[in-house]
């Protein structure tokens, strides 16, 4: 719905603006520059700072254009001699105890304040008085302090309570000795504190494990996406030389708006460990030792050639990461499908299989991430929603504050900084029968009534609590309604049922339905065949063994891409599964001391940080990732060494013209044509396993996060570390 | 929502009750405007200053974050973050004050206790608070608080009986 | 004197006047049961607005802002809407409020219960400074127990179907919070830090409602109006500036002390009420209306009427009629660098000009009283000053820049000499 449009002067120049904006809305989208420090088009209105002041027609003061409301006729002067003069003073005020640190302040080059000082300083100053001080804290181990630099625009407090929702920040004490801090020592915890780095318009908020390292104009920029969660944010990459420096948000106003978590930020560091794996090793005589690429791949693919003459069905089993690039799975899936092995998944956070042959084509997400934030009732199921995608968290506390009815039904309880209608708290044994609860409840007044013999299985339950009823009134009554399924019910062993219910609730209650998945490229595992159900684009074929089978057995070759087992749910087993297995093949940036004792062939790999190629985010979306780096010498990039391996295997050179295209044509067309899956099969309903404890790490989820020095010193992952001894 | 670094402590039940008696006054969900009442009460009872376990403790038992409380306890010229003497005197300083003598009063206390504006004595009893606002009693002035009561048209005579009361207190 | 002590002194000085009865003896309330007792509805309400607007009563917490006007901004819906009182009596020079709250709160709560329900109000806040805490905050509480125990606060007061619940709230020491939105934050459990307006409190108020703050002596002076009329009302003070002011005189004068006067009053006439300059000094200079109102030589003052115009055109204002006397060997120079002082520690910090501008205005005035001064920085004192003026989300910039201004645009040679004789002082 626009708004009505009206007419204002800006500059002796007429425009036809919305009504209902603050002027310095209206400037921007025009082009017409008036600047700022306290304002920000994501935060509230402060209008603390002064430097937006701008001459309006009728008004003897100088007003600021941030809390300004255009109306009919407005005449505005941006550049006349008042408006300069009142920011030209403002300019002056903020420069006087500002510390000359330029020379030894990262923002210097990319510096608000140095920018503005520039246009509206004063060459010389007038103050020749001593400088206020004010004192560091302690933030943390991922944000830097030098609070004298601050200028108290409170753009990191208010996003502390505006956007995390938890004000961390606040303003200490009153006039010149004001000063933002936690103030007891405190350290800034939030999953997306590392924005407040962006936002704070000079240096005194920093990122602190890129303190001192680098000048902005001496970094290169590539845009990249997230390959740590299924939501696949957009970030830029800085890059000097060979390596990256830092991590900065790229503005998706579908997917992360201009925020990234600090995940996203701070994972990279995780590259750079030092057990990283540079070269191939070999088992020879016992020992692993190093060995060059071609002595790498032709033993690998000797071992492929003797497996596939064999035919050993069930010989072979090939795990693969779901934070893959697009073209690295499909040729792995290709490899290892033309070699006749089907004992293929990506799957292993999952313990519950029985609903495979139900599986949509790729994982449900009916909507894009910013489409979330129009929901007016949103229900969270099995899902520590912060830790396992924080800008998923974001957006539905977007919705929630907008009055969106949020409700949760999960094992535990965890904190979230918007209102919550009911948290069903449910434990790991309940999690699918009070889901199954809010379906009964639902189906009760549906227009979508279910079918009889779903019915027939309901009336078995229980009836339904008032939350239960709460719940379902709350979906059915709004038509923008949502059912965020987490990476806990991924990992649940009742997923296929509690999946079943959940499609039958969204078809009930005509809400649209979200599941998160591992990793950043799950949907494309599916797509590309990387399961052992599915060879690629859906088609079906002789069934595999499952992520579960697979490590709870022996092989004769166990091939390991990008995983490593600290990666998996069931790793005990993984790691009996490597030992018992005549060969272990890793592919993988790291090499750890398990894998020293175990492997018999181990590739290097590029991270995704260092290889271009693409990812599909939960929504569908296929988006690229761009930067590529030299590593070691010879080190090809993971598609080059896969089709090295697929020739020396002897088998037909597949074609990867065109891939994405296909792929995003595929995903269209199978999004149309996608209906709710109205069954629960027997086996599914009957299903009775043991319960084993699951819970997400935030700073845990893949081999790069676990390496990353920054957040590996934070609260979190340092608590998770008690939790675990 | 308190803190994990400091110890908790837990406020007194008569605290609790003054506490509710502000809470009361407001619609409810809005308890934050009780935080400033809960201050002067806690301080009150903890000999005149304010401690991290005890703002903690305010935010825990209104249930608000406890930057909230920081934030007040540090704005407001009245409460006190560091420890201070048990006995607070507070001599104004502004112009009605000022154009009546307070200057002197002000160094003659100085002398006599042998601190600083700002400071406390050395047997922890008399907090010299440094007052810079103007108290609202400029027709009784040269005038000071002491322990919040408001003494008015001082003479040196006057302020030395007032030290002595408090330098004998246990 | 004529009309002295008629609105909010006019029982202070029988004994005990604080107590119900003794109020209620000399006609308190009936004001309020009359309104409760007739057809308390949305006619009524509109009534007593309108009387205050014919009235003329202007705000008395140093703005002037007509009363009814504001009042009368108050929007007619339904949603819940507040009144607040400001007692954060924090002007230096004022002391008039203290008084009213010591002697006679009742005529305060009596006001409030009629604005509150001339504008549907049912909720009303009493902030009191902090330091009140002992001092006159015991004493308005118990005023306002009072009230309760007779019925005359509360749900449905007196079987009228009118609601209006009084609270007292204590700030805690900040000058700022006596700025309206400052005071509205404050009494929201945050730091008393003023909102950029618009939106205005009459709009967007407490907790976002719909509120109207007003100062103590406009409140308690509100009674007395309806009671005796507006006509009566006008009887007193000047055509633009009716009724009566407290005015606090304080400084070197013989009778420092509140005054409760017509407005219009010559500053003469004033001056001899109390009691005339001290020691039989000469008169050098006047701060009117408070600290945050120009300083104003004799000779200039001489010639004024204490009012909104009259000082006005003087080139000062009569704020909140604090009254401060300055007599002949006064050194101007330190007078205003303890002014200084003032605005540099109560500034709240929140806007760029007042945070840094104040403290550098303090810290050139301490260079030069230490000696070490340099003409330029009388340039630059009032550069810095003209720089904050205007350019701050509340009045409380213009309130530092001003004494500055003014001090040395009239003793400009105090600080010429001081800066020339290594921080010696003329007055010396």
């Amino acid at each position: 719905m626009s708004e009505p449009k009206i007419t204002i002067t800006i500059d002796d120049q007429e425009y036809k603006v919305n009504s209902g904006q603050m002027l310095i809305e209206a400037t921007d989208q025009l082009g017409i520059h008036i600047p700022r420090f306290c304002y920000h088009e994501k935060l509230s209105i402060v209008a603390n700072c002064r430097m937006c002041l701008v001459e309006i027609e009728n008004s003897t003061n100088a007003l600021p254009a941030c809390a300004t409301e255009v109306s009919e006729g407005m005449v505005v002067k941006t550049t006349s001699k008042n408006a300069e003069l009142a920011q030209q003073a403002t300019m002056e005020f903020l420069l006087i105890n500002h510390p000359l640190d330029c020379p030894i302040c990262d923002q210097g080059g990319e510096c608000e304040l140095q920018d503005l000082a520039y246009s509206h300083g004063r060459n010389e100053s007038r103050f020749e008085i001593k400088k206020r001080t004010l004192p560091d804290v302690n933030l943390g181990p991922l944000i830097s302090t030098d609070m004298t630099r601050c200028i108290l625009c409170t753009r990191c407090v208010r996003f502390g309570t505006e956007i995390a929702g938890l004000p961390e920040l606040g303003t200490i004490g009153r006039g010149e000795s004001s000063t933002i801090s936690t103030f007891i020592g405190k350290t800034v915890d939030h999953e997306l504190s590392g924005n407040m780095i962006d936002i704070c318009p000079v240096g005194a908020l920093n990122n602190k494990p890129y303190r001192y390292t680098d000048r902005t104009w001496e970094l290169d920029q590539i845009e990249s996406v997230s390959p740590h969660d299924c939501v696949g944010s957009n970030m830029f990459l800085h890059v000097k030389g060979n390596k990256i420096k830092r991590i900065v948000p790229k503005d998706n106003p579908e997917i992360n708006e201009v925020w990234i978590s600090d995940r996203d930020r701070f994972a990279f560091d995780g590259i750079y460990s030092d057990d990283r794996l540079t070269v191939p090793m070999l088992r020879k005589n016992g020992a692993l030792e190093e060995a060059t690429w071609e002595e790498a791949i032709d033993a690998f693919s000797k071992v492929l050639i003797t497996l596939q003459n064999k035919k050993s069905k069930n010989g072979v089993a090939a795990l693969i990461s779901s934070s893959t690039a697009l073209n690295e799975q499909y040729l792995y899936a290709y490899l290892m499908r033309s070699l006749g092995f089907n004992n293929i998944d990506h799957r292993i956070r999952q313990i519950d299989f029985t609903g495979d042959s139900l599986d949509p084509i790729f994982p449900n997400f009916d909507i894009r991430p910013h489409q979330i934030e129009n929901m007016k009732s949103i229900l969270i199921v099995g899902s520590d929603l912060r830790k396992e995608t924080p800008l998923i968290a974001h957006w539905v506390k977007k919705a929630a504050d907008q009055g969106a009815a949020v409700n949760f039904i999960n094992q535990e309880y965890s904190e979230y900084y918007f209102p919550i209608d009911n948290f069903i708290l449910s434990g790991q044994e309940a999690l699918a029968e009070n889901l199954a609860l809010v379906l009964k409840a639902s189906n009760d007044d549906a227009v979508n009534k279910l079918p009889s013999h779903i019915e027939d299985v309901l009336n078995a339950l229980p009836t339904p609590s008032l939350s239960h009823y709460q719940i379902a009134k709350s979906l059915a009554n709004h038509e923008q309604s949502f059912l965020l399924s987490g990476l806990l019910c991924h990992s649940h062993s009742k997923y296929a049922l509690i999946r079943s219910y959940l499609n039958l609730l969204s078809y009930v209650s005509n809400s649209s339905l979200g599941e998160l998945t591992h990793g950043a490229n799950a949907t494309g595992a599916y797509i590309t065949g990387c399961i052992p159900h599915r060879k690629a684009f859906g088609e079906s074929h002789e069934l595999g063994l499952n992520a579960l089978e697979i490590c709870t057995k022996n092989h004769q070759l166990i091939v390991l891409y990008g995983i490593e087992p600290e990666d998996c749910l069931y790793r005990e087993k993984l790691n009996k599964s490597i030992v018992g297995s005549q060969t272990t093949v890793q592919f993988s940036p790291f090499i750890t001391p398990f894998m020293k004792e175990n492997a018999d062939i181990m590739f290097p790999l590029k991270t995704p940080y260092e290889s271009k190629g693409a990812f599909i985010n939960a929504s569908g979306m296929i988006q690229d990732f761009n930067l590529q780096l030299d590593l070691a010498k010879d080190h090809p990039s993971n598609q080059e060494l896969l089709l090295q391996i697929i020739e020396r295997s002897k088998l037909p050179m597949p074609s990867l013209d065109n891939l994405k295209e296909k792929i995003k044509k595929f995903i269209d067309e199978t999004k149309n044509t996608r209906n709710r899956l109205l069954e629960i099969p027997e086996k599914v309903l009957k299903t009775t396993k043991n319960y084993s404890s699951v819970s997400s790490h935030l700073y845990d989820v893949d081999s790069i996060t676990r390496r990353s020095r920054p957040l590996q010193q934070t609260k979190d992952a340092l608590s998770q570390f008690n939790e675990d001894q | 929502m308190s803190t994990e670094n400091t110890e908790t402590v837990e406020l007194t039940e008569n605290i609790k009750e003054k506490i509710d008696t502000w809470v009361a006054k407001f619609p409810v969900g809005k308890q934050r405007s009780a935080i400033i009442g809960s201050l002067h009460a806690v301080q009150e009872h903890n000999q005149g200053y304010l401690t991290p376990e005890l703002m903690d403790a305010v935010a825990d038992y209104l249930d608000l974050p406890c930057i909230y409380v920081y934030e007040v306890a540090t704005f407001y010229s009245m409460f006190q973050t560091e420890p201070v003497g048990c006995n607070e005197i507070a001599i104004c300083t502004n112009i009605s004050c000022m154009l009546s003598g307070s200057d002197e009063i002000v160094h003659h206390v100085e002398d006599r206790l042998n601190i600083k504006l700002g400071e406390t004595t050395k047997d922890g009893k008399i907090f010299l608070k440094k007052e810079e606002e103007c108290l609202a009693a400029c027709t009784g002035a040269p005038m000071m608080m002491v322990n919040r009561q408001y003494i008015e048209n001082l003479n040196i005579e006057k302020v030395n009986e007032i030290l002595e009361k408090l330098e004998q207190q246990k | 004197m004529m009309h002295e002590n008629s609105i909010c002194f006019s029982n202070i000085h029988q004994p005990e006047s604080w107590k119900i009865e003794n109020y209620m003896a000399s006609g308190g309330y009936l004001q309020w049961k009359k309104i409760l007792q007739g057809q308390p509805g949305n006619k009524a309400r509109q009534k007593i607005v309108e009387i205050i607007k014919t009235s003329g009563l202007r705000g008395r917490g140093g703005a002037g802002f007509p009363t009814g006007l504001k009042w009368d901004f108050m929007p007619k819906t339904t949603e819940q809407k507040y009144l607040v009182c400001n007692s954060d009596e924090s002007e230096p020079g004022t002391c008039h409020d203290r008084e009213i709250l010591k002697l006679n709160p009742h005529a305060l709560i009596e006001g409030m219960a009629i604005a509150g329900f001339a504008m549907d109000a049912t909720v009303g806040y009493h902030y009191v400074r902090g330091e009140f805490i002992k001092d006159c905050y015991p004493i308005v509480e118990f005023a306002l127990q009072e009230a309760y125990t007779h019925n005359l606060l509360g749900k449905n007061i007196l079987g009228s179907g009118v609601n209006f619940d009084l609270y007292n709230f204590l700030g805690a020491g900040a000058y700022i919070c006596g700025e309206e939105t400052g005071l509205l934050e404050s009494l929201e459990g945050k730091q008393g830090k003023p909102r950029f307006k618009p939106p205005f409190p009459a709009n967007f108020g407490l907790y976002g409602m719909p509120t109207t703050v007003n100062n103590t002596q406009t409140l308690a002076s509100v009674p007395k109006i309806i009671e005796q009329g507006t006509e009566w009302y006008k009887s007193m003070g000047t055509d633009k500036s009716p009724g009566t002011n407290i005015f606090s005189i304080t400084g070197h004068v013989n009778k420092p002390g509140n005054y409760e006067l017509p407005l219009g009053i010559p500053f003469a006439d004033l001056l001899e009420r109390a009691g005339g300059m001290l020691d039989n000094k000469k008169l050098k200079a006047v701060i009117p209306g408070g600290l945050s109102t120009k300083v104003l030589p004799g000779d200039v003052i001489a010639d004024c009427t204490m009012d909104y115009e009259s000082l006005a055109s003087a080139g000062s204002a009569l704020g909140t009629g604090a009254v401060v006397v300055i007599a002949e060997g006064t050194c101007m120079v330190e007078l205003l660098k303890r002014s200084s002082r003032f605005y540099y520690v109560e500034n709240c910090g929140q806007c760029t000009p007042c945070r840094e501008g104040t403290g550098w205005l303090y810290r050139l005035l301490q260079k030069i009283t230490q000696g070490k001064g340099q003409e330029s920085d009388l340039t630059l004192l009032v550069d810095v000053a003209n720089r904050i003026e205007g350019n701050t989300i509340c009045a409380f910039g213009d309130a530092a820049a001003w004494p500055v201004q003014s001090f040395i645009e009239h003793y400009y040679s105090e600080f010429e000499y001081m800066i020339n004789n290594h921080g010696k002082s003329i007055a010396a």
